[in-house]
């Protein structure tokens, strides 16, 4: 009998026991999705903020590049109309050699100018660059500073070419237009070197110039936050699209920007 | 008094708050698979209200036996819940393993409880189907738990049904694995330890029925009120 009672106990403590593996499978499985919904609520949010900030970002490029489009007609496709303007303006009926090297002046001038437009229509335009890609455009790009003389422009890309995505590029693309408006304006250098660099879980694009630097002893931990706008901006942007921003200058031996993007996804070859 | 009706009709009552869960359940959506439950509830109840009928002759001394009202049970049981999991589950790969599974138990059935036939309640063979159920359920709730979204899981009938199988399946399984090995050893005078095992089977049955009820009855209140 005691035997009996001992066999039947060991039954029904295994029986209490299963039943609480039961009860604590079932409390383990929406004890899970609680957090899951706690973790596609937060992944929600971040979503919503990052909309916000690329919405933002899009704004402020906007801004940017209507400031752009005025000094550009202002500075360039205005003096060089007005030019036109002034030879016809100046031209004597009296004098046929005169009115032709004038007619030859005015051709070569629009000629300039509608350069000039076709430029910053393709350096402006999202679609383009979207279209022909980061590193077409980038080339492009450089191809526009190498014309003018001033800097010695050189421009390499190593590694297996891939497409990173729309956003990304557009992104990336404006960040280096702000770095080469940068470099012109401020940093009094004569040389530009823009590297891209395609490794399989990485994209790197450095861009150097040996202009006249400045002093980064303010930067610490990649906290940009100190310096002026622009940086801060562009260390913004990047940061939206994942992508590591890191800037190193020495003060009269020149400024290194290096962009770094780990790759995730299986990328798309051109 | 208390103790016959808690070893001899609270099985068949529970099986009958079952078939109420369903029958609201099936007015509210529908579907086949829940018609289908609904009739097997409604089978149950009635057979297993006729086992217990016989129990109780059993008991007063009239010569009866409703083993063969288990078997039918619990083969149908096999067959209703294969078809079952097949519907609610979604991965083909889960649904080949229920199908072989329920096969098996079907085969072990008939062999067991309608070729070789005895005189005591097999246990073994309805053992072999409580682990199947254990085997069903968790595929079903590994399914919910890989396919997580946004939808509130509180929500789905079927989460609290395959909950209540779950502790039911597995908290009685060794008490019916056991049973026929306890027949063996027990004399006439221990039977009520038999008694006393299958009342709390009948206990975590019941539990299990009012659970699957009230989560219909809550699922349909929050939907109404949202």
């Amino acid at each position: 009998m005691d035997n009996l009672s001992e066999e039947v106990t060991i039954i029904i403590i295994a029986s209490v026991l299963l039943i609480i593996v039961a009860v604590g499978i079932i409390v383990l499985i929406l004890v899970y999705q609680k957090k899951q919904l706690q973790y596609i609520g937060e992944k929600k949010q971040l979503k919503v903020t990052f909309e916000k900030e690329i919405l933002e970002s899009k704004l402020e490029i906007q801004e940017q590049t209507l400031k752009n489009i005025s000094q550009e007609i202002h500075d360039n496709i205005g003096q060089v109309l007005s030019l036109v303007k002034l030879n016809i303006n100046t031209m004597n009926c009296n004098e046929p050699v005169q009115i032709q090297n004038k007619i030859n002046d005015s051709r070569q001038l629009i000629t300039k100018a509608i350069q000039d437009l076709r430029d910053l229509s393709r350096s402006l335009n999202t679609d383009y660059i979207v279209d022909a890609g980061l590193s077409k455009a980038l080339e492009y790009q450089l191809d526009m500073i190498r014309k003018t003389g001033v800097y010695q422009v050189n421009f390499d890309i190593e590694g297996k070419q891939y497409r990173l995505g729309n956003q990304q590029e557009l992104i990336l693309f404006r960040i280096v237009q702000e770095v080469l408006n940068n470099i012109m304006k401020h940093a009094k250098a004569t040389m530009i070197d823009v590297k891209l660099l395609f490794e399989p879980s990485l994209f790197t694009l450095k861009i150097i110039d040996n202009g006249v630097g400045f002093d980064t002893s303010r930067i610490e931990n990649n906290d940009y936050t100190h310096l002026g706008l622009g940086v801060r901006n562009m260390h913004n942007r990047a940061k939206m699209i994942n992508t590591h921003f890191l800037i190193t200058s020495t003060p009269e031996l020149g400024t290194s920007i290096v962009l770094t993007l780990p790759m995730e996804l299986p990328k798309k070859e051109l | 008094m208390l103790s016959i009706i808690i070893r001899d009709f609270l099985e068949p009552f529970s099986y009958l708050i079952y078939a109420i869960a369903f029958l609201l359940e099936y007015r509210s959506n529908r579907l086949i698979r829940e018609k289908v439950l609904l009739i097997y509830y409604i089978i149950a109840t009635g057979l297993l209200t006729y086992a217990a009928m016989i129990a109780i002759d059993y008991e007063t001394g009239t010569e009866g036996n409703n083993n063969w009202l288990y078997n039918i049970h619990y083969f149908l049981s096999a067959v209703v819940m294969c078809y079952y999991f097949n519907n609610i589950l979604a991965s083909k790969s889960k649904k080949k393993i229920i199908t072989v599974l329920f096969s098996l138990v079907t085969v072990y059935f008939i062999i067991t409880d309608f070729i070789i036939t005895k005189p005591y309640f097999n246990s073994t063979s309805a053992a072999f189907l409580f682990l199947s159920m254990v085997v069903a359920s968790l595929m079903y709730l590994h399914e919910i738990l890989i396919n997580m979204s946004e939808k509130n899981i509180l929500l789905n009938f079927n989460l609290w049904l395959i909950s209540g199988y779950i502790i039911y399946f597995l908290g009685g399984f060794f008490i019916i694995l056991s049973y026929s090995y306890l027949t063996d050893k027990l004399t006439s005078d221990q039977e009520t330890i038999l008694g006393d095992l299958w009342s709390v089977l009948n206990v975590l049955l019941f539990v299990t029925s009012i659970i699957t009820l009230s989560s219909h009855l809550w699922i349909t209140y929050r939907k109404k009120s949202q």
